[in-house]
């Protein structure tokens, strides 16, 4: 079963995207900061982690460049989650090693088709 | 009265004289006025010496001929100071004569015992004030008061003076004329230079009060400035915290409408839930969009754009909006305009606002979309047209409608999802990247909005043009109306608005 880690700090906003995610067939694992984030990559081994970028003391984007930097996690695909469309925040995401980005709230099909590419990318990746 | 009419009319006189440079600075032609009054007015006052010396000696010859000659030369000074303009050489020649006819009066007549000899105290008066506060030109002064002191000295102790050929009675007269002359005319000068003066400090307290007023009115448009900027941080604040219940609303929503499959009524209510969400967010959205622009915190980027493609894409994208109100998206697409470089994610947003308003206003109708090859400027490289045969826009609200929150009365029932904020975005964004936005329009027959890209310097379309990003607008006026709209949005956009909107 594939394996996702959800880090957002928000519990409705946790909760909700957890739900439609399971009913889809993941699994999922969570985190509510930037520290849990880059503990669960490592200890959870997640296929793809969903990345919230606002969350409070260390950013979403501070903490996809600890687990970059990482070898052991170095090579899990990170979808940032933004609250703006903004061209700033698409770039900060691409420089820090995200794969993918969207805003939120969430359209979920689109997010949901994000999360197939950026996997099947990885598996292309590795074979 | 009577006495200031003359002083008019000696300084309308005066003012002839005084050349247009001259008289365009202030200081320069107070100056120069003293100057001209004291030429003008002193030959009548000095020439009672030389008069009373020609009636009381008998030997009139060239002592009192000469002085005579060079107090009347005064009356040559003012036409020199019109026709040549020199005002500082003329002044200082006109001191080098008074001088020299006030020396050759004592020198003839008596020496240092002379009737004439108070005259001398005339001298520097007079002299420093025809030059002001010249820092040099009093250098010059005393220079030349030196020099002709002590020629003068020189002079008297070369060739002794020779003695007095009038009556002791006939001095005595001279004396008593002498100094009253003498006091007559520095009498003059003193009343004229304290009105100059007097004049002057009238106009410095002028100053100082619209100084005052300036830096009042500087104030008063800073805190105006401050507090637009408090209220947009505080709108754009706001508005953040209002997407965050917004979106548990719609996702929970969502959630629930995958759960309640089979159940027609459940899933209409939850659908209007969404739906009243989602409408809510994009008012949120589009306030949080102005204000940030009003902020001048919205960030804008620049990248390579199929304005086609992009168009072709906001038409898909409201398709079933538009069929809602029995309407169908057109797109016209001129074939090879290549890619410009412009913010395709607003442009998206601006292109999305006109064709939703179009859709918003027209029933069973065709909302059509052009990309083309501008026509209009030659700063313009490329046009996007959104055409609907909509009612229109009467003429006089078409003024308004790009103006914030602005909503088309007589169809306020349709007006659900704008809340007049549509086309003011549009606009706003339109001035973010640099493009131009025009409305017309005719009643019953439609309207059409006009988004002209507009072209930087000399790049050509086609090979990739690239289009110049203008400043935003710093409109404080805008910002008070943001507020007014705020308001007005909630007591507008009530639940039942939202309900017969989705229903």
């Amino acid at each position: 079963m594939t394996k996702l880690l959800l880090v957002e700090d928000n519990e409705n906003n946790r909760d909700m995207l957890s739900r439609r995610l399971i009913r889809q067939g993941f699994e999922i694992a969570f985190a509510v900061d930037g520290p849990e984030a880059i503990a669960g990559a490592a200890s959870e081994n997640p296929d793809l982690i969903l990345m919230d970028v606002a969350l409070g003391a260390m950013s979403g984007w501070e903490a996809t460049l600890a687990i970059k930097a990482n070898p052991a996690t170095a090579n899990i695909p990170v979808i940032a989650l933004t609250a703006h469309a903004l061209a700033s925040d698409r770039a900060r995401s691409v420089e820090v090693g995200c794969i993918d980005y969207d805003t939120k709230p969430v359209d979920f099909p689109r997010l949901l088709g994000k999360i197939h590419a950026a996997l099947a990318n990885v598996k292309e990746a590795q074979s | 009265m009577a006495l200031s009419n003359y002083l008019d009319q000696l300084t309308r006189f005066s003012d002839w004289f005084i050349p247009s440079d001259l008289a365009a600075n202030r200081e320069q032609r107070e100056k120069a006025r003293l100057f001209l009054y004291s030429h003008i007015c002193g030959p009548f006052i000095g020439g009672s010496v030389p008069l009373t010396i020609w009636l009381f000696d008998d030997a009139t010859d060239f002592r009192v001929v000469t002085l005579f000659a060079s107090i009347f030369a005064f009356w040559i000074f003012p036409p020199l100071l019109r026709t040549f303009g020199r005002y500082y050489l003329v002044s200082i020649a006109s001191v080098q004569n008074l001088i020299f006819c006030i020396l050759w009066s004592c020198y003839f007549y008596g020496g240092l015992s002379s009737p004439m000899v108070a005259w001398v105290l005339v001298i520097p008066l007079l002299s420093f004030m025809y030059v002001g506060s010249s820092a040099r030109m009093r250098g010059v002064l005393i220079a030349q008061f030196l020099v002709n002191g002590l020629i003068y000295y020189a002079l008297c102790n070369w060739f002794v003076s020779p003695t007095v050929t009038m009556t002791a009675g006939a001095l005595e007269a001279l004396g008593i004329v002498s100094t009253a002359a003498a006091c007559a005319y520095v009498t003059m000068m003193a009343l004229l230079y304290a009105n100059a003066l007097a004049s002057q400090v009238e106009l410095q307290s002028e100053v100082d009060r619209h100084l005052a007023t300036a830096a009042d009115l500087l104030a008063a448009t800073e805190d105006a400035r401050r507090s637009s900027t408090a209220k947009s941080d505080f709108i754009a604040r706001m508005s953040h915290e209002l997407r965050t219940p917004l979106n548990a609303i719609i996702g929970y929503s969502e959630i629930l409408l995958d759960d309640s499959e089979g159940d027609p009524v459940e899933s209409r209510d939850l659908d209007r839930i969404r739906q009243a969400g989602k409408h809510l967010l994009k008012l949120v959205n589009r306030i949080l969009d102005l204000s940030r622009i009003e902020a001048g915190r919205m960030e804008k980027s620049a990248e390579w754009t199929d304005c086609g493609q992009l168009a072709q894409g906001v038409a898909d994208d409201l398709a079933p909006l538009a069929k809602k109100n029995g309407d169908k998206i057109v797109c016209k697409i001129e074939p090879g305009l290549g890619l410009i470089s412009t913010d395709a994610h607003k442009l998206k947003q601006i292109l999305g606002n006109l064709v939703e308003n179009a859709a918003q206003y027209t029933r069973n109708g065709e909302i059509v979309v052009s990309v083309e090859r501008a026509q209009a400027g030659p700063d313009e490289a490329l046009q996007i047209v959104v055409r609907d045969n909509g009612p229109g826009i009467a003429p006089d609200r078409l003024p308004h409608v790009l103006n914030n929150f602005d909503v088309l009365d007589d169809d306020r029932e349709n007006a659900d999802s704008g809340a007049g904020l549509g086309l003011p975005l549009a606009r706003r964004l339109c001035e973010l990247i640099g493009a131009r936005l025009s409305i017309e329009s005719k009643i019953g027959k439609g309207t059409v909005a006009f988004v002209r890209l507009l072209r930087n310097g000399d790049a050509t379309l086609g090979a990739g043009a690239d289009f110049g990003i203008a400043p935003p607008s710093e409109d404080i006026k805008a910002l008070a109306d943001l507020g007014a709209a705020m308001r007005s949005a909630q007591s507008q956009r009530s639940y039942e608005n939202d309900q017969a909107a989705v229903g």
